[in-house]
């Protein structure tokens, strides 16, 4: 009965939701009030998979819910910003019958890295991926070592973990599950013997705290490592990138499916990969996966094309206090070669918070940014002047460089004068002061991962 | 003007670097900064030969391994103090000089001794910006605290809060200045977003 109730209320205020356009975990919330234990008697499909990480999870689960659902499966899954406990009985209680069965094949969870182990308290996952642990978001997550310890209560007995084996740290997880599938990406001529970045997380080991020697680094601390002390490495993979060839924007899987990619990124391709396994776990085959992977156009906006003044541009959504998100930005703009100017701005730091905290600016490894082809550097937003800071300690020249604080002062000076193209770097909580002194191009770009 | 970034490849969580620099930068080019890591903490070394020495933070469990290779050289680092060397400790790494430390689970383990002030660690972290008063400048300093512990038995605090949270979450007294020792769980380049500080601190190496 209390079934029933919570599941007609979830469904109603859903439903009302939408007529008002309310958020997402509302919903879920009073059903939880009603029942607390709800979940806990939800009758699930075969599949339940979790995704959770630091970055990619909203990417890889959107490919994931595309691919399921182009081989006919119907799949429930939730969409960014409703990663926890009451917004995941939102997703779950709104698509049950009154007694509570999930209609669905496969239910789908983005979960927030932090809130997974009370999610979990009332349901496992069959398979649960973790796609990496990185700096991210430090003012709310404390670092990634406490992220870890954070998720690994989570961890259900029975469950299917699915892990990044390259990141040494998600690779310890292993220990704490009854089934572990490993995937990762074999050396590739991007990938380099010496670490490239501003700080090494990868640099000793993670559960004895002895040097690691790695083989190669794919990007931070992502690569073939192994303990001098302990022993810890790299897994042997069970879903393996073959060969990835950036500038074609192809991978091979397995040595026998290839995927073009819409969008050209490493970290992009772990996204492919994890999505890749899960589905090819729950019985979707190769090919199929392949293939709709393939046809597969990130949809979330985080490449837009616009025109400001004489030029044309390239907004690059990164996010504000993660280093890795800003590193893959900039370093795109570093391999695109051709002329250009970038503009940088740290506005408003969170879209959930306020605060002036800024140290992930020394994290990040803006010295990528001083190459020829790119003439000019605008810095923007409150934080300007501490952007402008961060990057005196760079090697980039400092008469390319120009500091306005005001965005549409910026937007004015940079739409003045001509440049090969306009790249904008910035966060989700400062994206619309810029893009609403801009005019929209029509998108030719799939998207970029984060 | 020898500068020593102890352990700067371990402790070193939030940007914190951008300190050392900056204190570089105000002392012009009569500063030379060495950079120390972890696999070098073996042997003779000696401290007192830098007039400054930066160790920032790190997460919990490599503060606990910085402790053990620190032990070692804990009266290596008492005799640089002893002799004039200033050293400053932001983030949990200054937790490490006191008496001793309280896990979560009711494990202590012994600290360096150099003060008096003991640390418990706690399953929650207590994140806010704070602004603060200190004696050596005329701004306010602002910063941001990262942490999971609670520091006790101060006498000598480094800031007077204004807004936000000291030694402990009912102090409103934060960090510990003992001679040339300067302690604050402040995270991050405070140096940068506090340029009297950085004057400060070439002053008081000049």
């Amino acid at each position: 009965m209390r079934m029933f109730l919570a599941v007609l209320v979830c469904r109603f205020i859903h439903f009302m939701g939408g007529l008002f356009g309310r958020g997402s975990s509302l919903p879920g919330l009073v059903a939880l009030k009603i029942y607390p234990s709800v979940l806990a008697h939800v009758k699930f499909p075969p599949a339940v998979v979790a995704v959770t990480g630091s970055n990619g999870k909203t990417s890889t689960v959107e490919m994931t819910a595309h691919v399921l659902k182009s081989v006919g499966k119907k799949v429930i899954y939730n969409r960014e910003g409703s990663n926890q406990i009451a917004g995941a009985a939102s997703l779950i209680l709104s698509s049950c019958t009154l007694t509570g069965k999930v209609k669905g094949d496969v239910v789908l969870l983005e979960t927030d890295e932090r809130y997974a182990k009370h999610i979990f308290k009332y349901f496992s996952p069959t398979h649960y991926v973790i796609t990496n642990l990185l700096r991210d978001q430090l003012t709310r997550n404390g670092h990634p070592e406490w992220v870890y310890d954070s998720i690994l209560p989570s961890i259900p007995r029975g469950t299917t973990l699915v892990l990044n084996a390259d990141d040494p740290l998600v690779s310890c997880f292993a220990d704490a599950a009854d089934k572990t599938v490993w995937f990762g990406m074999d050396r590739q001529p991007f990938s380099t013997e010496e670490h490239i970045g501003v700080y090494d997380d990868g640099k000793y080991c993670p559960k004895c705290k002895a040097p690691m020697e790695y083989e190669y680094y794919h990007f931070n601390h992502i690569g073939s490592y192994r303990c001098t002390g302990c022993g810890h490495k790299k897994a042997a993979t069970d879903f393996t990138v073959t060969a990835a060839d950036l500038e074609k924007a192809e991978i091979v899987i397995n040595g026998e499916y290839n995927i073009k990619l819409a969008f050209s990124g490493i970290y992009n391709i772990y996204n492919i990969l994890a999505c890749f396994a899960v589905c090819s776990l729950i019985g979707v085959s190769g090919g199929d996966v392949a293939q709709n992977i393939g046809s597969y156009v990130l949809t979330n906006g985080r490449i837009q094309r616009y025109r400001l003044g004489v030029n044309e541009g390239m907004f690059l959504i990164s996010k504000h206090e993660n280093s890795v998100s800003y590193d893959s930005s900039l370093k795109y703009i570093a391999q695109s070669g051709a002329d250009c100017a970038v503009i940088v701005i740290v506005d408003s730091v969170s879209r959930r918070y306020e605060t002036g905290e800024t140290s992930w600016l020394w994290d990040i490894d803006f010295e990528l940014l001083n190459c020829d082809s790119v003439k000019r550097i605008y810095l923007s937003g409150k934080h300007a002047e501490e952007l402008a800071v961060r990057l005196s300690f760079t090697d980039i020249p400092a008469d390319r460089i120009t500091v306005i604080p005001d965005i549409e002062k910026m937007t004015e000076a940079a739409g003045a004068e001509k440049y090969g193209m306009l790249y904008t770097v910035t966060c989700f909580s400062d994206k619309d002061k810029f893009l609403s002194k801009t005019e929209p191009l029509e998108n030719v770009c799939g998207g970029v991962d984060r | 003007m020898k500068l020593l970034h102890l352990l700067y490849d371990f402790c070193n969580l939030y940007g914190d670097y951008g300190n050392i620099l900056t204190l570089a930068r105000a002392l012009g080019e009569s500063a030379n900064i060495r950079r120390m890591p972890l696999t070098e903490l073996s042997g003779e070394l000696d401290f007192t030969q830098y007039g400054f020495i930066y160790i920032g933070s790190a997460t919990e469990k490599n503060q606990r391994t910085a402790l053990e290779f620190l032990r070692v050289y804990r009266d290596a680092l008492k005799a640089a103090l002893d002799n004039g060397t200033v050293i400053l400790a932001t983030g949990n790494s200054f937790e490490m000089f006191g008496k001793e430390l309280t896990e979560a689970s009711g494990e202590t383990v012994k600290g360096l001794g150099l003060f008096d002030f003991t640390v418990t660690r706690s399953d929650e972290r207590t994140v806010t910006d704070i602004h603060a008063v200190f004696s050596g400048t005329k701004a306010p300093i602002t910063g941001f605290i990262n942490r999971c512990s609670a520091i006790h038995g101060v006498d000598s605090p480094f800031f007077e809060i204004i807004d936000g949270i000291g030694n402990t979450p009912d102090d409103k007294r934060e960090g510990i200045i003992s001679g040339g020792f300067y302690g604050t769980h402040i995270i991050g380049p405070l140096l940068v977003r506090n340029p009297e500080l950085a004057q400060y601190f070439a002053e008081l190496l000049r």
